[in-house]
């Protein structure tokens, strides 16, 4: 039996990452530094947050592991691509391939197993009053993670910094025409590391979100093509902070259809599976012709 | 000269600064490596010496190195090959179980062909199922300017999803682990050192070395995929038709990546199992950028990884170290690799930068 009810919590819970991704990593897109390290940045952070919540017993001084590590990745990459001006993809696959195996290292010489981590304390759900006794969207907020309610406020903040701030609009000009930037007086390099440096932060979060919130331990490759769904999140939400959230939604509601399809249709789990990466396809592929058709009407 | 200036402006080592960048960053990476070992209280010693020396100390396990090379070479090539076009293929993981899938059908399938033609078969059958789903990316790409990083990581986790499907429910060997029919005695390449898997398809890698080199280096095709690769602008102006080359190039490449399915099955395993790449694809990657998409420095990476994968498993067995302090090894050798060329490549720019600064302080 397929509850909508559920359907509505998966959504959520399967759009938290993907949208706090998308959200941070549109600034370095609009910024013209793109970011496929997403996905080694959010296991990175979420290693990272499962071993301070380890040692310190506290799931807070995790949170904040989770986005310093972030934070650090991301300056990584932006060194790279910023002042080494390396090929964006190749250091952001680099990024990746060192999170996959690092983290796998550390895992079993830390806590003598390859694929997942001892459980450890995980931030609290919050139980919102009023709305939980709400029909059908109560169970939304009966238990929701801190860092999914955080996801509101922080796309809102993200819209007001880009269009209402004189720093969006730099992000906007470098990405735009760096040279007319420079000629104009902005700082080029800088505005694009800070614009990285917010991506590092809010996929900080999402990794924190994923072992300490969702779960609450590190397993091997948990992030498992959030990152690169986030990319495709911010393009198809014509990198947008909202539009991003809506992209989120949207593949959020996708994986959590094949949830609840699994085992009730006699259609085979792998094909079900596949439905949002499929999808993310052909998103990507009708928004890019919308905007061929639009740049070939003008 | 100011088209063929515009070609020869970007990414530029010569083979012999390449190679000494590359050993100068395995260097380090050994030294990197060896500091985490030294920090949890391992003796470093001899764990360099099971990576290191132990595989040349024996044919067998020399012979076993060039098992582990094998796709890696495969995979190297193609990536290389993209690259030159300048279009990053991430998705030779995907492709090369598809290449896999149809070795093993065309292998367990088709019977009553001779032992030479029957590998012929499977082997083309294979290249063209790894071309054709690359070609769906390319063509997104040059249609719709999708770009084929993201259309290439979504379409591995398709092409996985669907692989497994089809093994576990369509076409399954009767046992404990999912995996297809043996593919018939016909259908397998020449086993060159039994009981190891090293097979002719390590000689065909060697030899595909030569043939894209050539390739690249001495026929017509070859200098438009690298001109259109080094500048596109420059390529399109002087005349050349870029998007059917970059259809070209993913042909080729996934068609490499296929081979790769395709030797693992018809020459390793001799059946496919699910989820047997260990990620083929993405260390070919690192491999084409390490190797400045040299084939014949895909090769020596190709080799070198594959020392370094034996050595971990050999870790593994021999000490308590996990083998996946090699794989870390590995990747601190490609973020070396890419850090030291973009510093080599920038040197001449903050030369004359520091020159013209110095020129404005004493005029």
């Amino acid at each position: 039996m397929i509850s909508v009810s559920s359907i509505l919590v998966n959504t959520v819970t399967s759009s938290t990452a993907l949208a706090l991704g998308g959200v941070g990593g549109l600034f370095g897109e609009r910024s013209g530094i793109s970011n496929i390290g997403l996905e080694g940045t959010m296991l990175f952070s979420a290693f990272a947050a499962v071993c301070a919540s380890y040692y310190t017993a506290s799931p807070w001084a995790g949170l904040a592991a989770g986005v310093a590590a972030g934070v650090l990745v991301s300056l990584l990459h932006a060194y790279f691509c910023i002042t080494l001006k390396v090929n964006q993809s190749i250091i952001g696959l680099a990024i990746n391939i060192l999170a996959a195996n690092l983290t796998v290292y550390a895992s079993s010489s830390i806590f003598g197993n390859k694929g997942f981590t001892p459980s450890v304390a995980k931030l609290p759900d919050v139980s919102v009053p009023l709305l939980r006794d709400l029909p059908v969207v109560g169970d939304l907020f009966g238990g929701v993670s801190l860092i999914t309610l955080l996801v509101i406020p922080i796309a809102l903040l993200a819209f007001y910094l880009l269009y209402k701030t004189p720093y969006g609009m730099r992000v906007i000009a470098v990405g735009q025409n760096p040279t007319a930037a420079y000629v104009a007086g902005v700082n080029v390099k800088r505005t694009q590391y800070t614009a990285v440096l917010l991506g590092g932060f809010t996929c900080g979060l999402a990794g924190a979100y994923l072992s300490i919130s969702y779960l609450s331990m590190f397993v091997r490759d948990m992030v498992s093509g959030r990152g690169f769904i986030a990319i495709a999140a911010i393009l198809f939400g014509r990198y947008d902070p909202l539009g991003v959230c809506l992209a989120a939604l949207f593949f959020g509601f996708a994986d959590a259809m094949q949830i609840a399809l699994q085992g009730t249709v006699r259609i085979p789990n792998e094909v079900i599976q596949c439905i949002p990466y499929v999808l993310t396809i052909l998103a990507v592929t009708f928004n890019e012709a919308r905007v061929m058709k639009r740049s070939a009407a003008l | 000269m100011s088209i063929l200036g515009a070609l020869h402006n970007r990414r530029g080592t010569g083979a012999l600064t390449q190679a000494a960048i590359v050993a100068v960053s395995f260097l380090l990476a050994l030294a990197a490596g060896g500091l985490l070992l030294l920090m949890q209280g391992h003796d470093v010693l001899p764990i360099y010496y099971y990576l290191l020396i132990q595989p040349f100390t024996s044919p067998d396990s020399l012979v076993k190195v060039l098992v582990k090379a094998t796709p890696l070479i495969f995979a190297g090539l193609s990536v290389a090959i993209a690259f030159k076009c300048d279009v990053f293929n991430i998705g030779v993981e995907g492709q090369l179980y598809a290449g896999a899938l149809a070795a093993a059908a065309l292998g367990a399938g088709v019977s009553g062909l001779p032992p030479a033609l029957h590998v012929l078969v499977c082997v083309l059958g294979a290249m063209l199922t790894g071309g054709v789903l690359a070609l769906i990316p390319a063509w997104l790409k040059v249609r719709f300017r999708v770009h084929e990083v993201i259309s290439t990581i979504m379409m591995n986790y398709v092409i996985n999803n669907v692989v497994t499907l089809v093994i576990v429910d369509y076409f399954r060997h009767s046992g404990p682990t999912p995996r297809t029919p043996d593919v018939l005695p016909s259908a397998r390449m020449t086993q060159l050192a039994p009981p190891s898997q090293l097979n002719t398809g390590f000689l065909l890698a060697a030899a595909l070395c030569v043939v894209l080199y050539v390739l690249v280096q001495r026929t017509p095709l070859g200098w438009r995929i690298d001109a259109a690769g080094k500048n596109l602008c420059a390529a399109r102006y002087s005349g050349i038709n870029s998007k059917r080359l970059v259809l070209t190039a993913m042909l080729i490449s996934g068609a490499l990546a296929g081979l790769l399915g395709a030797e693992r099955v018809l020459g390793g395993f001799g059946y496919l199992q699910v989820n047997f790449s260990p990620g083929y694809g993405y260390d070919g990657i690192a491999i084409a950028t390490i190797a400045n998409n040299n084939p014949f420095g895909c090769l020596l990476m190709a080799l070198l990884m594959g020392l370094l994968s034996y050595g971990g498993t050999n870790l593994n067995i021999m000490t308590d170290v996990p083998s996946e302090w090699v794989n870390v090894l590995s990747a601190l050798i490609f973020v070396f690799v890419v850090a030291a060329n973009a510093v080599i490549c920038r040197l001449p720019a903050l030369r004359e930068k520091r020159r013209s600064m110095k020129r404005r302080v004493q005029p």
